[in-house]
């Protein structure tokens, strides 16, 4: 199992004003699955997302992913991880401005390990992917919304991570272009990619394999998509079929 | 990640605003160029003030006479005692076998008249052993003879700067000038000396001390006593054998209650070495107090950077930067901040003291010292006031970097 998550719970604050984000949540999620997480705002969906990337602590809770204990690792050991197995997409791309699309995607490169060599050539090859390979030197104001998130997913396959993690990646961009974004995660799940993609958006969430439910912190559903829609990826049409 | 990255992220980072980075290094270079030109000045200072007490003759003496009570307005109104007289420079040549010879002075400020010129400048009344006893010769015609002094001739030899301002660099030997209505025949031109010590014997006229003395200011008194010493390792000695000798004849018992001075060339070198080092010293504390304000001008503007950048922050930490690599990123960046403005400075600071040294005339002396001493200064301000905002940006936390607005 890549990730097994027992009973986690997430509190933020202290004393009175303390706010259950996650109040146990259990789940496992195999390699190469396409997992879509759906609730309402404020369900925690974004909490269980930062705890299943790395990003923070849970106030409680077994956390395994990829057979590492995570509870035992500090700050910097996170960050080794987040940096080997997880990229990140969000919803309001984080890009750095007035940083080429090529040294966007570098990024998390040069917080890697070894690999020094040829990070050019691997920025164009995974820019190639998501089909930017005219825009490499162009900086994000020149990009359109669309073509940004595209840099951060080939900014989050640089590394080549066995996971995926995507926050309302679709949340900034109009249908066209989220469709373009959704073609391009399915791609990448059939390459054997495990993405994990939050979204309020039943439509978005059924272009995943599994779609996870939560409401007040808590899974209250768990199903599997039956009718699966699809992009065509390739082309960037958004053109679905069912 | 890499220092190759890290100096390539910083200089990128710096680069988007560089208005303000520039405003930043701004206040470095004023705060070290500043203390980079203070102290040379007052280098420059101690080392011409050094030269030229040097320059007095290394195994000399001097007696001057000192206030024993009285008002300490009556110093400063004459700079003459009453106390030392021709005879103690005779008794102290004579019986003080360690002395090789002596040298009374009077000297005394007045108006000289050359023809229809007239300059104020100081007279010295000496003997004809006041050439070897300071080592300051006459360049051409002749200096004061023993007759001269005998006689209380009415002869004069004049300073380079005398020659100048009186006689317009025309050859004075031979010429008559009038000092307090009384004429004297010039006979001789000193050569070059420079500032000596408190005094320029370059715009002074000698004349001979009983013509002084008698003719001139109607006093027996001497302003001091030159004394040159056989060996420069007797000084002391020498020195003790002439206070005894004093104090016996000024009938003192008592030698805390001297009515005379002996100095050496150690004890002013020591005195004028404290003087300038206090000089040096306040010059460049008052410049390190702008070195102390640009560094919080680092500080602020870090500050600011980091607040402005948590997005930056939290996205860096999200792929994978660890605590010291976001430290690293902001002190390189304010070190970067600080060196820059701190070489900029340093030329500044040289180019200052040079201007200082010409416009001024006032000697600066920029050493190595002061170069190394600022470019490590400025370096430690940047690590100083980068390491807090440093610190600051590397302990967010990724989402919360994230989620900042
Ligand atoms: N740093 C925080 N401090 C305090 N409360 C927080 C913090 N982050 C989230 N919360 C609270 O935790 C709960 C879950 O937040 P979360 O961001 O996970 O929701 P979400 O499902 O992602 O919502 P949305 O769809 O609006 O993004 C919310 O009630 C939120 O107010
Ligand atoms: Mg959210």
């Amino acid at each position: 199992m890549l990730i097994e998550v027992g009973s986690l719970t997430k509190t933020y604050g202290i004393g009175a004003g303390t706010v259950q984000a996650l109040r146990g949540v259990s789940l496992n999620i195999a390699k190469g699955e396409f997992v879509a997480i759906m609730g309402s705002s404020g369900s925690g969906k974004s909490t269980l997302m930062h705890l299943l990337g790395c990003l923070d602590h849970p106030t409680s809770g077994l956390y395994k992913l990829d057979e590492i204990n995570l509870e035992e690792l500090d700050d910097d050991e996170l960050a080794e991880i987040r940096n080997e197995k997880i990229g990140f997409v969000f919803q309001q791309f984080n890009l750095l401005s007035r940083t080429s699309a090529l040294e966007n995607v570098i990024l998390p490169l040069t917080y890697g390990k070894g690999r020094t060599q040829n990070i050019y050539e691997l920025a164009a090859k995974a820019l190639n992917a998501v089909g930017l390979q005219d825009r490499m030197n162009h900086r994000p104001n020149e990009l359109s919304g669309g073509e940004q998130q595209r840099v951060a997913i080939a900014r989050a396959l640089i590394n080549d991570p066995a996971i995926i993690m995507a926050d309302e990646p679709t949340g900034a961009l109009d249908t066209k272009s989220g469709d373009e974004i959704m073609g391009i995660f399915q791609q990448l799940n059939s390459q054997g990619k495990t993405i994990i993609l939050i979204t309020h958006e039943r439509y978005i969430a059924e272009h995943a394999k599994r779609i996870i439910f939560l409401q007040d912190g808590k899974i209250i559903g768990d199903e599997i998509v039956s009718n699966r829609k699809t992009t065509n990826a390739n082309s960037h049409q958004g053109s679905e079929s069912s | 990640m890499s220092l190759r990255q890290s100096l390539k992220t910083a200089l990128r980072a710096l680069s988007i605003n560089k208005m303000r980075s520039g405003l930043t290094m701004l206040g470095i270079m004023i705060g070290v160029g500043a203390v980079v030109a203070m102290i040379s000045i007052g280098t420059g200072a101690s080392v011409s003030v050094t030269s030229r007490i040097q320059s007095l003759g290394a195994n000399l003496l001097m007696v001057t006479p000192e206030f024993t009570g009285g008002f300490a307005g009556a110093r400063q109104a004459g700079g003459m005692g009453t106390t030392l007289v021709y005879e103690d420079a005779v008794a102290i040549a004579k019986e003080i076998s360690t002395v090789k010879k002596v040298s009374p002075e009077f000297s005394s400020s007045t108006q000289v008249v050359y023809g229809n010129q007239n300059v104020n400048t100081s007279i010295q009344g000496v003997i004809t052993d006041y050439q070897d006893v300071h080592n300051f010769h006459v360049a051409f015609g002749e200096f004061i003879r023993s007759e001269d002094e005998k006689m209380q001739s009415r002869v004069a030899v004049v300073g380079q700067t005398v020659v100048t301002n009186l006689f317009a660099g025309e050859d004075p030997v031979g010429k008559t000038i009038k000092i307090k209505n009384v004429p004297f025949r010039i006979i001789g031109v000193m050569e070059l000396k420079g500032q000596s010590g408190f005094q320029n014997l370059d715009d002074a006229i000698f004349i001979p001390l009983p013509t002084a003395q008698k003719r001139l200011f109607g006093s027996n008194n001497l302003r001091m006593i030159s004394v040159q010493v056989k060996n420069e390792e007797e000084m002391d000695l020498a020195s003790s054998q002439i206070s005894s000798l004093l104090l016996s004849r000024h009938k003192i018992s008592d030698p805390s209650k001297a009515d005379f001075e002996i100095r050496n060339q150690a004890d002013i070198l020591s005195t004028m070495s404290q003087v300038t080092g206090t000089l040096t010293l306040l010059l460049g504390g008052i410049a390190a107090i702008s070195l102390l304000v640009g560094g919080i001008g680092i500080m602020n503007i870090m500050l600011v950077s980091v607040t402005e950048r948590t997005r930056e922050i939290g996205l860096r930490k999200a792929v994978g930067a660890k605590r010291k690599d976001i430290l690293t990123q902001f002190l390189i960046e304010s070190l970067i901040l600080s060196l820059l403005g701190g070489i900029i400075g340093l030329f500044l600071g040289v180019v200052g003291s040079f201007i200082i040294s010409k416009i001024g005339e006032w000697p600066t002396v920029v050493t190595l010292n002061s170069i190394l001493l600022s470019f490590l200064f400025s370096a430690a301000v940047g690590i100083f006031f980068g390491i807090y905002p440093a610190r600051k940006a590397s302990l967010l936390s990724p989402i919360d970097a994230l989620r900042f607005e």
